[in-house]
């Protein structure tokens, strides 16, 4: 299509940033969903520092006597079986399963982006480096085929449950995802004649794999991050809602669950329900701000 | 007599897709430049013309064939000899926009072939950038910018600093014209002969528009399905284009002037598909001269008029050339 | 005589999130039954954009703010949807710059032509396919029944443009919108495409508006020629004319860039110190050598050099008459 945009672009540096910024602003305001995303991470990360400080309970201790009352003025969300007020430990959660997701995401992210990116830049290329190629994308199917709970209750019962085994898991286990968007963005990277001029500077091989194609290849691995650490937080609960995850009583929404799961059979919903809706929400959240990432990261939406 | 630059013999590159099948993208192919001068290598697409460019650079590994610069043997150089060459032998892209890095600063752009030579300091780094991006008529103030922010005109240009920031020898134009306007392409092409004679570059200068190239090179080769059809000196070959192809392509081209008549000398018909190569002389299904022959061999290539091959076997009938010493013929 | 379009005071916008790009800055053009005219400008000029406005195609974020076309007496801005698909592809048709993208991947081209047939007229599967038989014949594509059942991949870009061709003239339209028709094709392929379109057009008595950046391609294959820039129509007139005396100064440089080639002289003879534009005054000033002071005080209206010749030039006549250097 053709516009009349110049190819001048903005002046300084900092006025490029405050376009850019308005930008976002505009991108923003027409998706009620990215801002939904993005109060939900806001609000977890706060909660992640400063939860258990401001709950009104300890959220490890139990109070003597007052075993699964429902919500009231006094527990907002009712307490558990052991009497612990589930609205302290639903605030107190975030510490740790952000703390297990994001650090999991993390650690993905570095691996699989460096992975993908000799994966794909090698791909079809002759010799050792064809070799360590292939072998990566082995070792990414044979981890994708292993069934996440198989793995992860294996590597419990070698090590004991732990948050550390639960952190190792979720990486490994999300380690293929952002080696295989990242492969997929060097393969169309490293067909661009930027590449090839690179190799007329006289650069060689591994640094163009890393100083030219890598940056160009990171969006599609970026916008997954948000989704990655909302299944990383899923799947943490989960882990915890079979008991291979965190030990208890530290306050994860998984064990949470797990804790009230019993009591929702005899009629004290409120300990499995608040917990869960705070793990929905927030899973929820986090893929909505990915969503949002990818489509302002998409050049058609920016024009 | 002037100094042999660059002396490609014999050079052939075949493609393998899919099962048993080859693209056949150049078919033995020999040409040379001297110091100073500016090859054109014509051709549409399919003529191998940038398969060519190319393998001279070893960015596709040629099949066959010997590729001599400057005395030193290219074809058979290791990758790190290769990379001591770079700086001596550099390339300019037909994207302009898509053959910067577009995450870096035009700064760094320029500056990389002559960081990887490794022979200047930061401080004098930096004062070449300036003094190439000063060559190709930018501001000092472009060092800062990304590639996004110039026009294609400008990226084009930033391009050609980058080639000539190592002071190089040869320099490979890879259709440096054909992604842009038309005003542009005349700007470029003025820069292009400018720095050659003020650098005394070489270059190669591949295109599919045989006119966009007259102005600014010597000698030409025209390229048909990976054999070059017709060589010659430009002026000569642009006067009187003996080979059929030729004329065909000069013909083709539609001057922009009402009252000009319209060349009739057209090619029926499509490019054959260079995997399955025609047998005998590969345009003669489309040529208007074909005779019998031309089914059976490809034609040698023969000294016609001086300085100028042409490979076909009806060119001396058809130009109403005898001997070797013939003038006139028909205009084009 | 009642021209076939007219484009009367056409004013579109890219609606971005930051704001507004004013993309077509009214533009004002007509078209006769049966002349062919050609539309000349460099790209951001507007002409892709001209195109879809006269089809009515343009969507969220385009925005067409003013302005009138009115194509065989029906005003086609203020159309609906259902009453264009009559119009689209029957009265006026258009071509692609990339015909590959506008050929369905997975259908046989056959199938698509006589679809498109079927569309507009009541006949059954296998009459249509004769159709498209006798239409990929009428392109000169060889072997046409055998070429019915290809897939648009099997065939090369000059091909594939045929085929195109043959869909867009199917219903013989009143008015052939041809985009870059030879854009991505090689020289010996590009003349006989416009060989081609100029006999056929010809032959179904279609006007033409051929969209190219080409100058020669103009020159040979048009009666009529219009510039733009910056999304105004700054000169048109009879190709004779035009190329014989260019009145705008835009128009001298591209022609004199066009020309540079064989005339084997430098072309960027003046190039402009670039200054701001003007709010008010001709887009062009920045650019142009000739500018004067009420340049950049007011835009110079489309107005007549002579008859039939009008340039957006205050100086258009000194222009014309190669009384300045432009």
């Amino acid at each position: 299509m053709t516009t009349l945009v110049d190819g001048g672009g903005p002046q300084s540096r900092k006025e490029a940033a405050a376009a850019e910024f308005r930008n976002f602003l505009a991108f923003a305001r027409r998706r009620p969903g990215f801002i939904f995303g993005l109060c939900v991470v806001v609000v977890t990360v706060f909660l992640a520092i400063c939860g258990p400080y401001i709950a009104p309970y300890h959220p490890e201790r139990a109070l003597p006597g007052a075993g699964l009352q429902p919500p009231s003025g006094q527990h907002w969300m009712g307490t558990d079986v052991s009497g612990m007020d589930v609205f302290s430990r639903v605030i107190s959660a975030p510490r740790i399963d952000l703390a297990i997701a994001l650090s999991a995401t993390l650690i993905a992210f570095v691996g699989g982006v460096l992975l993908g990116v000799v994966s794909g830049f090698y791909a079809g290329a002759r010799g050792i480096p064809r070799v360590a190629s292939e072998a990566i994308m082995r070792g990414a199917d044979i981890l994708q085929a292993f069934p996440v709970f198989i793995f992860a209750l294996a590597l419990v019962g070698f090590r004991g449950p732990g948050t550390e085994n639960v952190i190792v898991a979720l990486a490994f286990l999300n380690i293929p995802y952002f080696l295989r968007v990242t492969r997929g963005a060097v393969f169309q990277v490293r067909e661009r004649p930027f590449i090839e001029a690179a190799r007329c500077a006289g650069n060689k091989e591994v640094r163009i794999a890393f100083v030219h194609v890598m940056p160009n290849a990171l969006g599609p691995a970026l916008a997954n991050v948000s989704p990655g650490i909302g299944f990383a937080i899923l799947l943490t609960a989960a882990l915890s809602f079979v008991g291979a995850g965190v030990p208890k009583p530290t306050p994860e929404w998984g064990s949470m669950i797990s804790i009230g799961a019993p009591n929702m059979m005899t009629g004290q919903w409120w300990t499995a329900l608040f917990p869960g809706l705070a793990l929905g929400i927030t899973v929820l959240g986090y893929a909505l701000v990915g969503d949002g990432i990818r489509d302002y990261m998409d050049p058609v939406n920016r024009r | 007599m002037a100094e042999r630059l660059l002396e490609v013999t014999n050079l052939v590159k075949h493609f393998p897709v899919g099962h048993r099948r080859t693209v056949k993208a150049i078919n033995d192919v020999s040409f040379h430049i001297d110091r100073g001068e500016t090859l054109a290598l014509v051709g549409e697409s399919g003529s191998g013309k940038t398969t060519v460019g190319r393998c001279i650079l070893r960015l596709i590994e040629p099949t066959q064939g010997r590729i001599t610069f400057a005395g030193a043997q290219v074809d058979t150089m290791s990758a790190d000899q290769l990379r001591a060459l770079r700086p001596r032998v550099q390339m300019v892209f037909q994207e302009p926009y898509d053959s910067l890095n577009p995450r870096m600063r035009i700064r760094k752009i320029v500056e990389e072939p002559i960081f990887l030579a490794g022979e200047m300091t930061p401080a004098q780094r930096h004062d070449r950038v300036a003094e190439v991006l000063e060559m190709v008529r930018l501001g000092a103030d472009a060092m800062d910018k990304y590639p996004h922010q110039f026009s294609a005109g400008e990226q084009q240009r930033i391009g050609i600093a980058r080639a000539i920031a190592t002071q190089p020898e040869l320099v490979v134009l890879d259709e440096p014209t054909s992604a842009l306007d038309v005003s542009v392409r005349a700007e470029i092409l003025d820069l292009l002969t400018d720095l050659q004679e003020d650098l005394a570059l070489s270059y190669l200068l591949i295109s599919h528009d045989l006119t966009a190239v007259r102005r600014v090179c010597h000698r030409v080769a025209i390229m048909y399905l990976g054999k070059i059809v017709e060589r010659g000196d430009s002026d000569a070959l642009f006067e009187q284009p003996l080979h059929p192809y030729s004329r065909a392509l000069l013909s083709s081209v539609l001057y922009p002037d009402p009252s000009e008549q319209l060349s009739r000398f057209l090619l029926s018909g499509e490019i054959p598909s260079p995997i399955d190569l025609p047998p005998g002389c590969h345009l003669h299904g489309r040529c208007p001269w074909a005779v019998d022959t031309c089914n059976d061999a490809y034609p040698d290539a023969e000294e016609l008029l001086p300085g100028r091959q042409v490979a076909c076997f009806r060119a001396r009938e058809m130009n109403a050339l005898n001997g070797d010493a013939a003038t006139g013929g028909p205009s084009a | 005589m009642e021209p076939l379009l007219a484009v009367d005071d056409v004013r579109v916008s890219f609606e971005k999130e930051s704001g507004a790009v004013a993309v077509l800055n009214g533009v004002d053009l007509s078209v006769q039954p049966g002349e062919s005219i050609g539309i000349v400008g460099e790209s951001g000029a507007g002409k892709t954009v001209l195109v879809r406005t006269i089809l009515n195609l343009l969507q969220e974020p385009w925005k067409v703010h003013q302005g009138q076309i009115r194509f065989d007496g029906e005003d086609l801005l203020a159309k609906q949807e259902e009453e264009l698909r009559q119009i689209r592809g029957v009265k006026i048709a258009l071509t692609s710059p990339e015909p590959r993208k506008q050929l369905n991947p997975l259908v046989r081209v056959g199938e698509q032509l006589a679809h498109g047939i079927r569309a507009h007229r009541k006949i059954t599967r296998k009459e249509a396919l004769e159709l498209a038989v006798e239409a990929l014949e009428s392109v000169g594509i060889p072997d046409p029944h055998l070429r019915v059942r290809s897939y648009p991949h099997e065939l090369s870009g000059g091909m594939c443009q045929r085929v195109v061709i043959a869909m867009a003239l199917s219903h013989s339209p009143k008015l052939l919108l041809a985009d870059e028709p030879t854009a991505g094709l090689d020289v010996t392929i590009a003349r006989q495409i416009l060989d081609l379109m100029a006999e056929l057009v010809h032959e179904f008595g279609s006007s033409l508006m051929l969209v190219s950046r080409d100058m020669g391609v103009v020159a040979h294959y048009c009666q009529r020629v219009a510039v733009m820039y910056a999304g105004q129509i700054v000169e048109v007139g009879e190709t004779e004319v035009f190329y014989g005396a260019a009145a705008h100064p835009y128009s001298r440089h591209l022609l004199r860039a066009a020309r540079a080639a064989r005339d084997d002289r430098r072309a960027a003879a003046a190039t402009v110190e670039a200054r701001a534009a003007a709010a008010h005054g001709c887009a062009y000033t920045p650019r142009c050598p000739v500018a004067i002071t009420a340049c950049e005080q007011s835009t110079p209206a489309l107005e007549p050099v002579e008859d039939g010749h009008a340039a957006r030039c205050f100086r258009r006549g000194e222009v014309a008459r190669g009384e300045v250097q432009a």
